[in-house]
C-alpha cells in the first residue's frame, strides 16, 4: 500500500508565489531584450546588459519556477510530508530581494552590490534546498527522479557559490586565474547540472504523466543519468584544471547523454495514449528539438574552437549568442512554460478541489486553463525565439527587434493565461462528470 | 458473479473521476477488486494511472468518502497496487470512446 495520504499534500501558497514571481521575471527578461536589444546580444563578460538578461532568467525566471514546481513535486516523490514551508517562504525573502540587488549591480557596475545580492541569492538557494537533500539521498537509491533532482540541487549550490566568488573577485580582485575558469564552469554548472539534469530528471516523470503514455520506455534512465554526470563531473573538473581534452570528453559524454535522452523523450511521446498533444505538452516537445538545435550549434562552434579555424571573430561572437539563445530561451524557456502550464491547474485543483473530488459540478483540470490562449501565447514565444536567434545569427538588428517584441508578446500572453488559472472561477466551463460518451478537453 | 453490494459499489465508484483524464476510475479500469470483508466493511483494490500520480491521493479519498456514503457501509479501505501495472487495455470500450482511442 503506497502512501496516498491527502495530509503530505504541500499547500499552493508557497509554489504560487514562486512559480508567479518567476513568470514576472520572464517578462522583464523579454522586455529588457526589446529595450536593449544591441547592447544584450554581446558577450557577457563585463557586459552588463548580458550579465542582467542572464540572470533575471537563469535565476528569476528558471530557477524561481522550478523551486516552487519542486515545492510541490518533492513530497510527492518522497510520498512523505516535509517541513519545508517556513524555509521555502525564509528562502524567497533572501532570493528575491538578492536577485534585484545583483542585478541593479550589474546595470550600474557595482561590484560589491553584485557581491552582496548574489550572497543573498546563494542563502535562498542553500535554505530553500538544503531541507530536501536528506530525504532525497534516502530515495534516491530506488528513485531515479529523486537521484537526479538531488544532483541538480547539488549542482544550483555549486552555481550559485561559484557566483558568489566571481562577484567577489569583480569588487576585490584577489584572483586572476578565477575569472579564466570560474566563469565558463559557473556557465556550464547552471546551464546543464542545474537546468538540463533537473529537466531531464523530471521529464522522466512528467512526460509520461502528462501524456498518458503506456509502459514508460525509460530503461536508458540510469545510463542517461551516468552518462550525464560523469561528463559534467569531468568537464568541470578538468575544465577547472584548464585540461582541454578532459573537457572535450567530458561534453562528449555529455552529449551522449543527451541524445539518448531525446531518443527516449521521442519512444514516450510515440507511446503515449491519445495523439493529440496539449498545447503544454507541444512547448515542451518543441523544448526538445530546440536543445537538439542548440547542441548541434554549440557543438559546432566548439569544434571550430578547438581546430583553430581562423574566420571573422563577429560571425562566431554572434553564433555563440545565438547557441546560447538557443539553449536558454529554446530549452530551458519552452520546456518550463510547457511543464508549467499542466503544473499550474494541477496545483490549483488540488488545493481548490482535492477534497471535492468526485463532487458534482468539480471541473477537470483542463478545465481551469484556456487552451486556445495557451496555444496562442505559445506560437508567438516559439516564432519570437526562432526569429530572434535567426535575427542574431544573421547580425540583422531591425529583425532582431521585430522577433524581441513577438517574444515579449508571447511571454507576456502566456504569463497572463497561466495567471488567470488562480483567479476564484475556472476559466472555462466545468465539462461536468464524465462516465463515458462526452468529449474530453485535452489530449 | 457480483453480489448486490458490489453492484452498488461499482455503480457508486462511476461518480469518481480521474480529474486528468476527466473519466470515472471504473471505466478506465483502475479497480481491480471490490470484496465485502465483513459486514459493512468493503476492500477496494485499485491502481492509478501511473506511480506518484499527484492526484493519487484526491482519488482515493473520493473513493472512500463515496463509498461510506453509501448506505450499509461503515469502512471502506483503499489498497493501492501497482501489480499489475494500470494499461490502456483495462479502459472499457465507453471510456475508449470518450477518449478518442477507438
Amino acid at each position: 500500500m503506497m502512501n496516498v495520504d491527502l495530509r503530505s499534500r504541500p499547500g499552493a501558497a508557497v509554489p504560487s508565489l514562486y512559480i508567479q514571481t518567476g513568470l514576472l521575471f520572464l517578462c522583464g527578461a523579454c522586455a529588457l531584450i526589446v529595450l536593449q536589444a544591441p547592447a544584450v546580444m554581446l558577450m557577457p563578460r563585463h557586459n552588463p546588459a548580458t550579465l542582467v538578461l542572464t540572470h533575471l532568467f537563469a535565476l528569476g525566471f528558471g530557477t524561481l519556477i522550478t523551486f516552487g514546481a519542486l515545492f510541490q513535486m518533492i513530497p510527492v516523490i518522497l510520498g512523505e510530508r516535509l517541513a519545508a514551508e517556513h524555509p521555502a517562504r525564509v528562502a524567497y525573502a533572501h532570493f528575491v530581494p538578492g536577485l534585484l540587488l545583483q542585478v541593479m549591480g550589474f546595470a550600474t557596475w557595482t561590484p560589491w552590490l553584485i557581491a552582496a545580492g548574489g550572497s543573498l541569492v546563494a542563502a535562498g538557494t542553500l535554505i530553500f534546498t538544503v531541507p530536501y537533500l536528506k530525504p532525497l539521498a534516502r530515495k534516491a537509491r530506488t528513485d531515479h527522479t529523486a537521484l537526479f533532482i538531488l544532483a541538480s540541487l547539488l549542482y544550483v549550490a555549486l552555481t550559485v557559490l561559484l557566483g558568489v566568488a566571481l562577484a567577489v573577485q569583480l569588487h576585490t580582485v584577489w584572483s586572476g586565474r578565477l575569472f579564466t575558469w570560474g566563469l565558463p564552469l559557473h556557465m556550464l554548472a547552471g546551464g546543464l547540472g542545474w537546468f538540463t539534469g533537473i529537466i531531464i530528471g523530471v521529464s522522466y516523470k512528467l512526460f509520461p504523466m502528462f501524456t498518458t503514455t503506456q509502459r514508460v520506455p525509460d530503461r536508458n534512465v540510469y545510463r542517461v543519468f551516468l552518462l550525464f554526470q560523469s561528463g559534467l563531473f569531468l568537464a568541470l573538473a578538468t575544465g577547472a584544471l584548464g585540461w582541454r581534452g578532459g573537457l572535450t570528453a567530458g561534453l562528449l559524454l555529455v552529449t551522449a547523454s543527451l541524445l539518448l535522452y531525446v531518443l527516449d523523450v521521442r519512444r514516450m511521446l510515440k507511446a503515449r495514449l491519445r495523439r493529440r498533444l496539449s498545447p503544454g505538452m507541444q512547448q515542451s516537445a518543441l523544448a526538445v528539438l530546440h536543445l537538439v538545435g542548440a547542441a548541434l550549434l554549440a557543438g559546432v562552434l566548439v569544434a571550430a574552437g578547438l581546430a583553430g579555424s581562423a574566420g571573422p571573430q563577429a560571425v562566431w561572437q554572434r553564433l555563440g549568442i545565438a547557441a546560447g539563445l538557443w539553449f536558454a530561451f529554446g530549452w530551458i524557456g519552452s520546456m518550463v512554460l510547457g511543464m508549467l502550464s499542466k503544473i499550474v491547474p494541477m496545483l490549483v485543483w488540488l488545493d481548490r478541489y482535492a477534497d471535492r473530488a468526485g463532487d458534482p459540478g468539480v471541473p477537470a483540470i483542463a478545465d481551469l486553463v484556456d487552451d486556445r490562449a495557451l496555444r496562442l501565447g505559445g506560437a508567438a514565444y516559439q516564432a519570437g525565439c526562432i526569429g530572434l536567434l535567426c535575427a542574431v545569427a544573421a547580425g540583422y538588428r531591425p529583425l532582431t527587434l521585430a522577433a524581441a517584441a513577438v517574444l515579449l508578446f508571447g511571454a507576456a500572453y502566456l504569463t497572463a493565461t497561466v495567471f488567470q488559472v488562480w483567479h476564484p472561477a475556472p476559466a472555462a466551463t466545468p465539462s461536468g462528470h464524465a462516465a463515458a460518451g462526452g468529449a474530453p478537453k485535452t489530449e | 458473479m457480483m453480489t448486490p453490494r458490489t453492484e452498488m459499489v461499482y455503480e457508486a465508484l462511476r461518480s469518481v473521476v480521474d480529474p486528468e483524464l476527466h473519466l470515472n476510475i471504473v471505466d478506465l479500469g483502475l479497480v481491480y477488486d471490490v470484496a465485502e470483508t465483513e459486514p459493512g466493511r468493503v476492500r477496494i483494490t485499485m491502481t492509478l494511472t501511473t506511480p506518484g500520480c499527484p492526484v493519487g491521493a484526491a482519488i482515493v479519498a473520493a473513493v472512500r468518502r463515496v463509498l461510506e456514503s453509501l448506505p450499509g457501509i461503515e469502512e471502506a479501505r483503499v489498497e493501492l497496487t501497482f501489480d499489475p501495472p494500470w494499461s490502456v487495455e483495462r479502459i472499457s470500450p465507453e471510456g475508449r470512446r470518450y477518449l478518442r482511442l477507438v
